[in-house]
């Protein structure tokens, strides 16, 4: 269900069930985003549970309405990020530690060939560096506009497109370069 | 989603998509899920507090104090009352008698002898006027000359 501009009137007045439709909204995508960043699926969880915190308090003074949304959602996120690096260092944990998803219907075998390509592709985009990193995470995995990404991120759009390209290319290397090492 | 947001099939294209489509797929687990809506409802319950505050009347209202500052204060206020109550006992013992009123009084000391500057119509009278408040001491002094006729 997309998020209008009535949900965002709602979700400023702090109605649970507007809040309720943001998390189902979100709540992938950010933990996605969390996870691609730092590699580690408890820091994943506790900053996107940081980060619906900080929407709580912050949605109120949003400008714009349904269209601004996913920028702003994910500028929270950006800063709930910036802020962990800035009072880091923690040691991460492997991805391998993070629980089962609760999809029980795929088999032992497919879980792990699925969890196996999970690492892979997450231990492939942190080999990229930032702010190329959030940039591809933002716009290939979680499918946010260019605009939408230069709000988030604070940039402008000139290199947000120059940090697609440039990552795409550099994302390209590295999987050839792992082909090579094989 | 346009195809702008994915990436072109050919080439390491194809193969960057393959990558990346275990991720697009990814869900977070229940107990994230969890946390999100318990780390909503905390917040949501903070900012609704807040709001109840600012509807309270102002001298219902409350703020939060550092401790160390309410601390400082409390001794502040302390320390000003031993001091207001200590310094007039001091001065009464120097000045004349304590005022005869048990709650609050007024004491006129007239000069023994007034100074008759003109005629003996006309008299230049010297007075102090002192209020004492029991248990605080004199809160208000005057003094100065009068004509008296």
């Amino acid at each position: 269900m997309d998020i209008n501009d009535s949900i965002v009137q709602r979700l400023r007045q702090g109605c649970p069930a507007a809040y309720e439709t943001l998390v189902r909204q979100f709540e992938g995508p950010l933990y996605r985003f969390f996870l691609c960043v730092h590699g580690d699926h408890h820091l994943a969880q506790d900053q996107s549970a940081e980060t619906f915190a900080q929407l709580v308090r912050a949605i109120p003074n949003m400008k714009g309405g349904g269209q601004q949304l996913r920028g702003f959602v994910f500028a929270v996120a950006r800063n709930v990020q910036r802020r962990h690096w800035r009072r880091k260092t923690v040691d991460l944990v492997s991805l391998t530690d993070a629980p089962e998803t609760c999809d029980d219907r795929a088999t032992p075998l497919a879980e792990a060939v699925r969890r196996e390509e999970l690492l892979r592709a997450v231990e492939t985009i942190r080999q990229l560096d930032e702010p190329a990193r959030s940039v591809l995470v933002l716009r290939f995995v979680d499918g946010l506009s260019m605009d939408e990404i230069s709000h988030a991120l604070r940039m402008p759009i000139g290199t947000v497109k120059s940090h697609v390209h440039r990552g795409r290319n550099r994302l390209k290397e590295i999987l050839a370069e792992e082909e090579c090492g094989t | 989603m346009n195809d702008s947001q994915h990436l072109d099939h050919n080439g390491g294209d194809a193969e960057l998509e393959t990558l990346l489509r275990s991720l697009r797929a990814l869900e977070p687990p229940l107990e994230t899920r969890l946390l999100n809506r318990a780390a909503i409802s905390e917040a949501l319950a903070q900012v609704q507090s807040r709001r109840v505050q600012r509807e309270l009347p102002w001298w219902r209202r409350t703020i939060p104090v550092p401790v160390p500052l309410a601390i400082g204060l409390a001794a502040a206020v302390m320390a000003a009352f031993v001091m207001v109550r200590e310094l007039p006992r001091n001065d009464r013992e120097i000045g004349s008698s304590p005022p005869s009123s048990e709650t609050q009084g007024q004491m006129i000391v007239e000069e023994p002898s007034p100074i008759h500057l003109t005629s003996a119509v006309s008299t230049l009278q010297y007075y102090e006027r002192q209020t004492y408040l029991v248990g605080v001491g004199p809160i208000q002094m005057e003094s100065g000359y009068q004509i008296e006729e």
